[in-house]
């Protein structure tokens, strides 16, 4: 089993879960991963991530090919999407999807098709429902999902709403990393 | 399982890619999905299915309808108060030494942006020697940014973006508007300095002598060496020399702008003076 891509969703709360996930990680290289936060326009993701993990931070300006160890993040205001068969990613300007911007759903709807096997999706803290339709999607097309554990999270809507639409998701606590929870999934 | 409704949308725009100018595959396909939707809705088309069965009897006239209808028309009027403010107390007051103003907005949609500037010209006292053409591919989007007309469902927003434009304090834009019952319109010393035309980016020649060019959230779309090309054959080559480039705001070129001498204004924002 091989993960090529990781991708995050959250909304309040998620910075706090993405931190733990990228927490003391090890020298083994990581898969791409691709965020969609509901963020506020005057947060910058920078300071909070880059102090905590040696994984590259890339604000997606262009149409840009995923690259191992790197986090792909969007402006607040706009979509992020995977393109090329979930090989390249790039930001979409449009109205509001499942009332957001960026779209949780929008994000991992577009990771849809034979690619969707070779993709983990998270879901991290949030107060709404973006993304449940995209999850339950990717995990039709045969992705690996995964939640934080409502009981560790800040706002446990989201987690709790990704465990209803996928009832095998994975549960991560806080005191797992995205090492621990690759190595756990190849282990299956 | 497969999502039908997706792989559907999918085969819509594998076929307008092989049929029409238009290629959508860098939309996100549950937007392509969404508009379907209301396309059919609108023409009482049973299914997307049936759509796409009309499709390959590749009547143009259906082709021409469905591709206007699916492409990205969202804009705001005075969208990102920061770069509005940057406009009206830097570049303007720079564009105001040239003997006239020529302004292209990119893109421009249903040209909301096209009459923000204008807004901003006639209130620096520069509108005479002022002109703004908005070009975009959607004629549809290009007749109705024609008319002038907008629906009063926007006048809140236009109003709240404009009130954030700080640079804007003590001016007014309520004696520029004109509000009819369901819809607005701007005054004539707006509107008369705006035209529009169709211009598709990727295809046709740049336009010269532009001394303000506004192109935001359009490269976001290209992969680094469409983004070059388009600003050096595109936009570089219709500025102006000491003419200003508005980018999106996450549409930031890098070491790329100083190569082709386009010097940003201020740090943290995408408008970008040339000086070759």
């Amino acid at each position: 089993m091989m993960i090529n891509r990781i991708l995050i969703g959250g909304s309040a709360g998620s910075i706090k879960d993405f931190l733990y996930l990228t927490k003391n990680l090890d020298n083994s290289m990581l898969p791409p991963i691709i965020c969609a936060f509901h963020q506020s326009k005057h947060m910058t993701l920078n300071s909070l991530i880059a102090t905590n993990c040696k994984l590259k931070l890339q604000y997606v300006d262009r149409s840009m090919n995923l690259e191992p160890n790197t986090v792909y993040v969007s402006k607040p205001g706009y979509h992020i999407i995977m393109t090329n068969d979930g090989n390249s990613v790039q930001l979409f300007d449009d109205e509001h999807f499942s009332f957001s911007k960026p779209s949780i759903d929008l994000l991992f709807y577009s990771c849809f098709g034979h690619e969707s096997i070779s993709t983990l999706a998270i879901l991290l803290s949030g107060a709404n429902n973006d993304g449940m339709s995209g999850f339950e999607s990717l995990f039709d097309g045969g992705a690996h999902c995964a939640v934080v554990a409502p009981e560790d999270s800040a706002f446990n809507y989201m987690p709790k709403s990704g465990l209803e639409v996928v009832p095998t998701a994975k549960l991560i606590h806080s005191s797992e990393n995205l090492n621990y929870v690759l190595k756990v999934l190849e282990g299956h | 399982m497969l999502n039908k409704e997706l792989l559907v949308a999918d085969l819509i725009v594998h076929l307008l890619k092989k049929t029409t100018e238009f290629n959508f595959e860098r939309y996100a396909l549950p937007a392509i999905q969404r508009r379907l939707k209301s396309y059919i809705a609108s023409k009482g088309i049973a299914s997307t299915e049936i759509l796409l069965l009309e499709l390959l009897k590749q009547d143009k006239n259906t082709l021409k309808e469905l591709t206007q209808f699916l492409t990205v028309t969202h804009t705001k009027f005075f969208r990102d108060e920061d770069y509005f403010n940057l406009i009206f107390t830097h570049v303007l007051p720079e564009l105001s030494m040239f003997s006239q103003i020529k302004c292209w907005s990119i893109a421009c949609s249903y040209g909301q942006e096209v009459y923000s500037i204008a807004y901003l010209l006639k209130a620096k006292g520069l509108s005479e020697k002022s002109t703004i053409l908005g070009t975009d591919i959607n004629q549809v989007a290009l007749e109705s940014a024609k008319s002038g007309f907008y629906s009063n469902e926007v006048l809140n927003e236009l109003q709240r973006n404009f009130k954030a434009i700080n640079a804007l304090n003590g001016h007014s834009i309520v004696d520029d508007l004109i509000v009819n019952s369901r819809t607005f319109t701007f005054s004539e010393e707006i509107t008369k300095h705006c035209h529009f035309a169709t211009h598709n980016l990727i295809t046709n020649a740049s336009l010269g002598h532009m001394h303000l060019i506004l192109c935001r959230n359009v490269l976001i779309y290209l992969t680094e060496d469409e983004q070059k090309r388009v600003i050096k054959d595109l936009i570089v080559a219709s500025l102006e020399p000491g003419g200003f480039v508005v980018f999106g705001e996450a549409e930031n070129l890098l070491d790329f702008a100083q190569e082709i001498g386009l010097e940003k204004v201020i740090p943290g924002i995408n408008i970008y003076q040339y000086k070759p």
